[in-house]
């Protein structure tokens, strides 16, 4: 019924008079110290390939956004794959109903906050403060609001089906971020009704060009390479350090965030490997505690992960969640905008690419 | 209309499927496709959750009902069923690893429906139309029950039982029957050697006796088939074994030389210690006796281990007409009403070029009155008449000769006198078996053609003897099936009504072969016979069912003048004779037994269906 709901959500925005101001954009990656050691072993090791191991449950979520003077719509959508009796579950659908985050003028979001038929809408963080032009936010924060509740929501999901086994998600296991701390415990409250139920969460980060945990003194020695830290990044360091054609493995190595600040203890230990498959790189990490309950087999899943890469350079799984997220956003993102257009509510020129990059998913090409 | 009302519109709709015993409901039409009724195009598809397709399947050529969202209900038949992965839905390729994800397999079946025929949901009762009405997605798809199916193809409800319906390789509980007007235009099986052909249609004989009042069904037999119809199944079927059977056996003159001790011992048996054969000089009751052995001969050939319990033998004119005996085989006690079948030369020739086909058109036109000219006075018997024959051949230059004075070509004459000599050689005529060897105590037992008036139930034409004779064969049966005719139009001439005669011809092509197929045979009259049985013998109720494993061996006319064809197992270029050729999919695999019967009887044109199992004794068995 998203289309019925997009048509009286038209309704409301047609009536928002008053132009939001912009967001600022987001702050430099807000990382926290931390250190980084190779594990005993860690090394290049190339993936020789072998037999399909895993039947993982995977989760992704993809984001889109629909904006004009008056209104942004910040549409999610979190895949599941593996779950249960079908191959792909979806929120909005089986697993979960709130998908959209709204921002919009204060006295539009709550009129539609009164509107039982948009139960679907986010209008406030989770702190409580609403998402209207006062908002001090940035695109990416209402973004997260909404795709880490619902990908928490969607890995509760997994953890009540129970059975145990492997939970890859597309991502980090969890954001570093201070300012974000709610949205960590929402995250980490998930990962260990996951852990409960017998599962190892697994993220696979695809973009790493940002990342550099490969900087850290220790990890460069470990692969014995010599790179200027102050232009370094994990992309590169993988891009000296392992052969350029073939499949290769780098790790694993423990992350342990270190200071005297008591919310350090939020953030548990991580284990991660780096994956370069003809010199496309991405990363795969699991909670400390997990890379010791699987031992040898810990490794294995990295490696399966990067013998199983597609034809996009991401792991199968990932690949299977993240074509699915992004049908399932393409579709809102379509219906969204032809209720919004009906009304005659003006877009952004921004949103109409946005537009035409869902009509491409859409149709999958 | 709200989104929240137009769901409770849909969950009406497929409450009322399952309240009013629709079927079960499986899925939707899916939201994804364009579900399209139109008049180049009718295409609507379904998505089945993979759960239900595990359960219940899917499979091409099973029928699924539609209730629709503007209120219709719908029966339709799967045309292709699709599965995908989610790979390729997602359009993922590994470029190293072979996928062997088995959670990818739980994605919806796709099942594309052809819709076939609508009624109002609210007016189940009604007469089905073609789809009119537009199928919307996310319409309820449900399995339909099978009086469901039976109402939507409104198949018919009486007539010949062929066999149950067929769909997605699986046999539903619904009967298809071919109404009796369709007999009436007639039938044509066509199928490999083990399709079927001769269970299906030995069971719709079987049918016809038991569903259409007074019905006579007269069954060339050419195997022995249809003389079996009288001892029960394996298993118990849908119809007992007939009680009584009538067969026409004809009574050649190698019959009666091969069987000669053999009727002598069984004669004199029956005349008890003191007498033998030679010993009776009555013609009528030689004929009795005669008749009583060839009875005993016939039942222990057909039903090893039967016997006779007793036996009446009715003659007239001092010739054997029958022999009604009560058989009892293994337990199974029926009755045998035997009519020795023979011709008399005299009585029949000036009709033989329209049952013998050796001869050419033009001494077919002469024939009598050549045979008149030639024998004149001496015309008694066949023996006389070849005698005839034989010395003006010698003679055949000759001035003054028959030929010379029909103006007969040397080819035309040679024509004629293999033509007779081929009928002497059938042993066919005056038939009789002489008692004594002295010339002047000789007793005869004489046979003649029963009266095709007196012809009802099951009549089975034993033709075994003639299975490496098919122009024997074919002659046989261009003069029973004339004089049945006949008969008939005696009937219709009277003003009664005509009783309803099947004849069923198995093997057909073996009587009815194409044009030029055999060197020897008229076409004339091969397609005499099958204009007359098959334009004329509409109005008089006689059907005929043609079957044949190589309908390109088969007379035009015969596929012409078929109105209804079934076709079983066959190759593609089997099924292009008959116009069936978009069935080969169907049928070129097809397991024995399974029929598409394609008729203007059906509103959906073609049925397929699945014969019953062979519902009395049969060789196969």
């Amino acid at each position: 019924m998203a289309v019925d709901g997009f048509r009286v959500l038209a309704e409301y925005l047609a009536s928002a008079k008053r132009a939001l101001k912009p967001l600022r954009t987001r702050e430099a990656e807000d990382s926290r110290p931390y250190a980084v050691r190779p594990l005993e072993g860690a090394l290049v090791r190339k993936v020789e390939g072998g037999a399909w191991r895993f039947a993982p449950v995977a989760v992704d979520g993809s984001t889109r956004k629909l904006a004009g003077p008056h209104f942004s719509a910040y549409v999610v959508g979190v895949a599941v794959y593996g779950l249960g009796e079908k191959a792909v579950d979806f929120i909005p659908g089986g697993l979960g109903r709130r998908f959209l985050a709204l921002r919009a003028p204060r006295e539009v979001l709550m009129q539609v906050e009164r509107d039982g038929r948009l139960d679907f809408l986010v209008v406030k963080r989770s702190d409580g403060a609403y998402l209207d032009e006062d908002c001090d936010c940035t695109d990416e924060d209402i973004f997260d609001e909404v795709r880490v509740s619902a990908e928490s929501e969607a890995l509760i999901r997994v953890a009540e089906r129970g059975g145990g086994g492997l939970a890859v998600v597309d991502g980090p296991i969890y954001f570093d971020h201070w300012a974000k701390t709610h949205l960590l415990k929402i995250r980490m409250t998930a990962v260990e009704r996951l852990r409960g139920a017998g599962f190892a969460a697994v993220g696979v980060v695809k973009r790493v060009d940002k990342s550099q945990k490969l900087c850290k003194r220790e990890a460069l020695d470990a692969f014995s390479v010599e790179v200027d830290r102050r232009y370094c990044n994990d992309a590169y360091v993988v891009s000296i350090a392992a052969p350029k054609s073939g499949i290769y493995l780098m790790g694993p190595f423990r992350l342990t965030y270190v200071g005297r600040d008591i919310r350090y203890y939020a953030f548990p230990d991580k284990v991660f490997w780096y994956v370069s498959v003809y010199g496309s790189v991405f990363r795969v990490e699991m909670l400390y505690d997990d890379f010791r309950r699987l031992g040898g087999e810990a490794e294995e899943v990295a490696a399966w992960l990067a013998w199983t890469v597609t034809s996009r350079w991401i792991p199968y799984v990932i690949d299977v969640v993240d074509a699915h997220a992004r049908r399932l956003t393409a579709n809102l993102l379509i219906a969204l905008r032809h209720a919004v257009k009906s009304r005659d509510i003006p877009l952004t020129y921004d949103s109409e690419l946005e537009f035409f990059d869902a009509l491409r998913d859409h149709v999958g090409v | 209309m709200s989104g929240f009302e137009l769901k409770q519109r849909v969950e009406a709709i497929r409450q009322k499927v399952e309240e009013r015993g629709l079927g079960e409901v499986l899925g939707r039409v899916s939201p994804g496709e364009v579900a399209s009724v139109g008049a180049d195009e009718r295409r609507v598809v379904i998505d089945v959750d993979f759960d239900t397709y595990l359960r219940v399947g899917a499979r091409i050529g099973e029928y699924l009902g539609v209730a629709t969202i503007l209120g219709s209900v719908m029966l339709g038949r799967v045309v292709e069923v699709r599965r995908r992965h989610v790979a390729h839905i997602a359009h993922i390729q590994t470029l190293y690893a072979t996928v062997e994800d088995l959670e990818g397999l739980k994605t919806p079946a796709q099942i594309v429906l052809e819709p076939l025929t609508e009624c109002p949901i609210d007016a189940l009762d009604c007469e089905p139309t073609p789809v009119y009405t537009p199928v919307d997605p996310l319409s309820v798809v449900f399995r339909p029950s099978p009086e469901f199916i039976a109402k939507m193809l409104g198949l018919p409800r009486e007539g010949i039982l062929l066999g149950r319906l067929y769909a997605g390789g699986f046999e539903l509980s619904v009967e298809v029957r071919l109404p009796e007007r369709a007999m009436y235009q007639h039938v044509l099986v066509v199928g490999t050697t083990g399709a079927g052909k001769t269970v299906l249609l030995k069971n719709m004989a079987l049918s016809a006796i038991y569903t259409v009042r007074n019905a006579t069904v007269l069954a060339l037999d050419l195997q022995g088939d249809y003389l079996l119809t009288v001892l029960p199944p394996e298993a118990p079927g849908v119809y007992q074994p007939l009680d009584q059977i009538t067969v026409l056996m004809p009574v050649t003159r190698h019959l009666i030389d091969r069987h000669r001790e053999n009727i002598q011992r069984i004669a004199t048996r029956n005349l008890g210690k003191e007498y033998t054969l030679l010993d009776v000089t009555d013609e009528r009751e030689t004929a009795e006796l005669v008749g009583r052995a060839l009875a005993e001969l016939f039942v222990e050939e057909t039903y090893p281990g039967a016997k006779i319990l007793d036996a009446e033998t009715k003659t007239e004119d001092k010739r054997l007409v029958e022999v009604v005996a009560k058989v009892d085989a293994g337990g199974r006690v029926f009755t045998l009403r035997l009519l020795p079948w023979a011709m008399r030369f005299r009585e029949v020739y000036p009709e033989i070029p329209r049952f013998f086909p050796f001869f050419s058109e033009r001494v077919s036109m002469l024939f009598r009155r050549l045979l008149e000219k030639l024998a004149g006075k001496d015309l008694q018997d066949i023996d006389a008449v070849m005698k005839m024959v034989e010395s003006e051949a010698a003679e055949d230059n000759k001035r003054g000769s028959v030929w010379k004075e029909l103006r007969l070509h040397k080819s035309q004459v040679d024509n004629f006198v293999r033509g007779m000599n081929m009928i002497y050689e059938t042993g066919l005529f005056d038939v009789s078996y002489a008692v004594a060897e002295n010339k002047s105590q000789r007793v005869f037992a004489a046979f003649r053609e029963p009266d095709y008036m007196e012809l009802e139930g099951l009549v089975a034409v034993d033709l075994r003897e003639f299975r490496e004779a098919p122009s024997v064969a074919s002659a046989v049966v261009y003069r029973v099936l004339s004089r049945l005719f006949e008969a008939r139009d005696e009937e219709l001439a009277r003003g009664a009504a005509p009783s309803p005669t099947f004849i069923f011809i198995d093997e057909a092509h073996y009587y009815f072969p194409q044009a030029g197929a055999r060197e020897d045979f008229n076409k004339e009259v091969v397609e005499t016979v099958v204009n007359k049985l098959t334009r004329l013998g509409r109005v008089r109720k006689m059907g005929v069912v043609f079957a044949t494993h190589s309908p390109a061996d088969l007379n035009d006319l015969v596929i012409q003048l078929t109105n209804t064809k079934i076709a079983m197992r066959s190759e593609p270029k089997v099924l292009e004779r008959v116009d069936m050729a978009e069935y080969a999919g169907e049928l070129a695999y097809a397991q024995s037994g399974v029929a598409v019967a394609k008729s203007f009887i059906y509103r959906s044109h073609a049925v397929a269906f699945k014969t019953l199992p062979p519902q009395t004794r049969h060789r196969g068995v």
